[in-house]
Formats: C-alpha cells, sequence, structure tokens
C-alpha cells in the first residue's frame, strides 16, 4: 500500500460526514430549545467530570466512540446516558461491502495534475512505481459507526427525544467490567468498561504471558459485605476470622483471597466483553453473542498456545474448546498475574489504556456500577457477517 | 389552557410543578438538565489545523508549532503525520506515506514552503532554512 492516499483522509467525504454530523447537532438543538430544555454542550475531547455537576441526562452525540467514552465519565452509573447517531448508515448503498473495479488513488495519481502530480512524481522518481499487487481493492463502505449503541439516529430523534425527555425512553442498566490492577506499591481501579477489555502485551506480535484464576474470598460473609459498597472499598467484616487456605493467597482492597483453577497462558492476550460488547471485538475474535440482559462478562484468549502434553486439573489433556473461551458469573472474579514484561489494557478501544508491568495483578468481575442506558428495541445487532 | 395542561400540573409533584418543569405539551419533563456531549470530526480538526497552515506567515517557530500541532493530530487519529502534512498542503494530492519518505519529503516540502514564503523582498538564505528544516 506504500505510496497510497489513506482513504480516511479524502476530503470531500469527510466535509460530507462532516455536514451530515453537523446538521444532526443543529437539529438536536432546535428540539431542545423547542422543548424548553435547560443545556450546555461539550466537545468529547473536551468532557470533564465538572461539566456533570447537575445533570441528570447525559446525551452524546456522535457514535459509539461517543457513547463509551460518555459512559467512562458515568463511572458511578447514577445519570442516564443517551446515544444519538449523529450520522448513521440510511442508504442501502451505505450498508453495503462492495468490491470496487479500479483503484481511486491510482486513478487520481495517473490523472492528477498541478502540484499534487509533481508530489506523484517526485515520489517515483526516489523510489519508483509503487509496487501495485492488484488494480482490484476492496471498499468498506460502511466507515461510519455501527450505533449499536444509540438508541436514537439523526432521522428518528424527534420522537425519540420526546419520549426520553418525558421519561418514556427504555431505560436499562447496562453490566460493566470492574477491574483493579494491584502492581508493586499501588493499586488502580480503572474506569468501568461498557463494551470489553483487552489485556495484551503493547506489540501485537509478542506473547502475552499471564496466569489466570479464580479467586474467592478466605472466609465466609465478605462477598456480602462487598455488595453494599462494591465499588470504592472492599471493606473486611470486623473482626472476622478468615479460613485457612490451602492455595496461594493475594489481597486486594485488604482482603484476602485465595486463587484456584490457575492456568499458565501463552497467548496473544485475552478479551473480556461485556454482553453490550458480545457483538463487537468478542465475536469478531470467535467469542459467543451474549444475550443483551446478561449480567455475565465473556473472556476469550487469543491465539493460545497450548503445549502438548498439558493437562488440566483432572489429569485430562487440556483442549482449546475447554479453556479458551467462557463465563465470569455473578458472584465470580478473575484473577490474572501478569507474567510478561511489559503489558497494556486496553479499555473501550483504542484511547484508553493503562500500562502492566511484570508481577502486576488484575482482578475482573461484574461489580462496576452499571450504566443506566437509554436502549432501542432493535439494539446491538450483530455485524455483518457475524452469526 | 388546555385541560391536558391541567391534568399534568395536577399530577406533578408540587416541586415539579413549575413552569420549568411543565414544557409546551403540558407534560411533566423528566429531565431538566441535559449535557450534549458532541463528537468533533476529523474534518473539524484537520480544518483547524489547515487553515492555520494555510495562513502561516511561514516563519520557522510557527511552522514548528503547526508540526507539533499535526503531529499530535495523527498520533490521535492514527494516521500518519507526514501524510496529513501533504495533505493540508495539496487537497487532492496522491498521499505518500510510511515513515521512510517521510524524512526525504517532509523536509522537501518544508523546503519548497520555504522557499516560496522566503524568496520575497525579505530573501532569507536557503541555506539557514534548511539548516532549521
Amino acid at each position: 500500500m506504500r505510496g497510497q492516499a489513506p482513504k480516511a483522509l479524502r476530503w470531500k467525504r469527510l466535509e460530507k460526514r462532516y455536514k451530515a454530523h453537523k446538521e444532526c447537532v443543529n437539529g438536536l438543538l432546535a428540539i431542545l430549545r423547542r422543548h424548553k430544555v435547560n443545556f450546555s454542550c461539550v466537545n468529547r475531547v473536551e468532557l470533564d467530570r465538572q461539566h456533570l455537576a447537575d445533570v441528570d441526562l447525559l446525551v452524546a452525540v456522535g457514535g459509539d466512540g461517543t457513547v463509551l467514552s460518555s459512559a467512562h465519565f458515568l463511572d458511578h452509573g447514577t445519570i442516564p446516558l443517551l446515544g444519538i447517531n449523529s450520522d448513521p448508515n440510511v442508504s442501502e448503498e451505505d450498508k453495503k461491502v462492495t468490491k470496487k473495479k479500479t483503484d481511486e488513488r491510482r486513478y487520481v495519481a495517473n490523472t492528477g495534475g498541478g502540484v499534487g502530480c509533481f508530489f506523484w512524481r517526485l515520489y517515483i522518481s526516489f523510489f519508483g512505481p509503487p509496487p501495485y499487487r492488484s488494480c482490484f481493492s476492496f471498499s468498506f463502505v460502511q466507515t461510519r459507526s455501527h450505533g449499536a449503541l444509540c438508541m436514537l439516529t439523526s432521522t428518528n430523534m424527534e420522537k425519540g427525544l420526546e419520549a426520553v425527555l418525558h421519561g418514556e425512553g427504555h431505560l436499562e442498566k447496562k453490566t460493566r467490567i470492574r477491574c483493579k490492577v494491584k502492581s508493586t506499591f499501588s493499586e488502580t481501579r480503572l474506569v468501568p468498561a461498557l463494551n470489553d477489555l483487552l489485556l495484551a502485551n503493547p506489540s501485537p506480535a509478542a506473547v502475552s504471558r499471564f496466569r489466570m484464576g479464580w479467586m474467592t474470598p478466605v472466609g465466609t460473609g465478605i462477598e456480602e459485605d462487598m455488595k453494599s459498597d462494591p465499588y470504592e472499598i472492599d471493606v473486611p467484616p470486623d473482626g472476622h476470622v478468615y479460613n485457612q487456605s490451602n492455595g496461594t493467597v493475594t489481597r486486594f482492597g485488604g482482603i484476602p483471597y485465595e486463587i484456584n483453577s490457575s492456568l499458565n497462558v501463552w497467548s496473544s492476550g485475552m478479551w473480556v466483553s461485556t454482553s453490550v460488547g458480545s457483538t463487537a471485538a468478542m465475536a469478531a475474535a470467535g467469542g459467543k453473542i451474549m444475550d443483551p440482559s446478561s449480567t455475565d462478562l465473556q473472556f476469550f484468549i487469543r491465539e493460545h498456545m497450548i503445549e502438548p502434553g498439558a493437562v488440566n486439573d483432572q489429569g485430562e489433556p487440556l483442549r482449546h474448546s475447554d479453556v479458551d473461551n467462557g463465563m465470569i458469573r455473578d458472584g465470580e472474579k478473575m484473577h490474572l498475574r501478569w507474567n510478561s514484561q511489559k503489558g497494556r489494557i486496553f479499555i473501550d478501544g483504542s484511547h484508553l489504556t493503562h500500562n502492566l508491568e511484570l508481577g502486576d495483578e488484575i482482578l475482573i468481575d461484574n461489580l462496576a456500577p452499571p450504566l443506566q442506558m437509554y436502549i432501542s428495541g432493535e439494539r446491538a445487532k450483530p455485524l455483518i457477517g457475524i452469526k | 389552557m388546555n385541560s391536558s395542561f391541567y391534568v399534568c400540573f395536577e399530577m406533578a409533584s408540587p416541586g415539579a410543578a413549575t413552569a420549568a418543569a411543565l414544557n409546551v405539551g403540558g407534560r411533566a419533563l423528566k429531565h431538566k438538565n441535559l449535557l450534549l456531549v458532541i463528537k468533533q470530526t476529523a474534518f473539524e480538526e484537520y480544518s483547524q489545523v489547515r487553515e492555520e497552515f494555510l495562513t502561516c506567515p511561514f516563519s520557522m517557530p510557527k511552522l514548528d508549532a503547526i508540526f507539533a500541532k499535526v503531529d499530535a493530530l495523527s498520533k490521535k487519529q492514527n494516521r500518519d503525520a507526514f501524510c496529513f502534512v501533504i495533505h493540508l498542503s495539496l487537497t487532492h494530492t496522491p498521499l505518500l506515506w510510511r515513515d521512510i519518505l517521510r524524512c526525504y519529503v517532509l523536509r522537501f516540502v518544508l523546503e519548497i514552503l520555504a522557499e516560496i514564503a522566503w524568496s520575497g523582498p525579505k530573501g532569507t538564505p536557503m541555506e539557514e532554512i534548511r539548516k532549521a528544516v
């Protein structure tokens, strides 16, 4: 692809999409003014917690990315979130995946003139003709947001917004992923993830090594106590005498946990998703699409390298189907010990990350405060080609 | 006032039964204070920098500042800064990319731009610009 234009930089297309987005925003403002609602606007990149004071509804106008990044600020789950897809795929042409008969970039290169052509000639004189392997290129027209997390679109927001403003919308609590990382001197609570987490080596070519297990509190009654304030501090019950444990014990929030059924994993990392996120990267990676109302989490080990002769606790041969893909159910806690020199946790995409070091311990469960979200009837449809 | 307004007024709680709580349709609003989080499209981001680039008086510090922005922006967008620089100056250019080209052509572009900008009456020597680039 050397020497060819990145498609996303095609100015006319960007301009067209900008105009569609702008039109949606202007339409939305007009609707809100008509309903005499107090509102303020903030750019997605400038959103801060101080903007959330006295707000009783957050409206994310854009696509799924805007919804996800807005959701990261709603970590207590008290403010409901409404997503509006500002530039949906409305025409049949938008929804198609087509195979182009000619390469536009080659066409531009051959027919363009002026200074642009001068630079092209300069390139060719430096490096020779680009290595076109084929005159054909696939064009994925659907570059717009899927909008799975958006209840409304620019085409139906008039009625939908009116209903939401009057409390008639379908408000659902969506499970989110709680993730804590314990390093040598600190314990970090990551922002709750609405879609998924990817735990992997920062280099996609490098092996991610970790030990995966399940945590059970040492002693009884601790789980109940944690439920009282699951996201702030895991407070141990006063004067509780913990049972003796036989395996490895670790502590999160001062509470001791025994780690069971642990397994050493060499892989390309691991996906963990909610039911909402199970239709996205998880499905593309080979995971299952979950019932949208499920509160379970799903994990999927990517490119798991199982050594020949490896056996499970029962002495049976370890099989991919047994260990690679599974659920983190209510009350279960997954434990990872990161055994690579470097690692990274990607939260709901590539923008928000947390770095891992050798020896970091990670707790993953579904106890993050759920997000209150307005959902449409046909929510979270699977992507094209995924059954 | 129509009847629906009265019905709604009576059913609303005392705190909510204010003018602000009732909209033109006469129904009580559940959500009264909204925060709109609006996506900034790539076009807007590019346009801002493009504008600066095209109206820049081509002093080296200003160019540096703009390229720093370009770099930050392209990192955010996961695209090569170099492509973007070329794109800014030449809207329909077949874009060249990859790091291997960056050092060659970015220099060349800067030199051309500098030459255009500085070949006026002031006439800064090209050697100085080359050093700066």
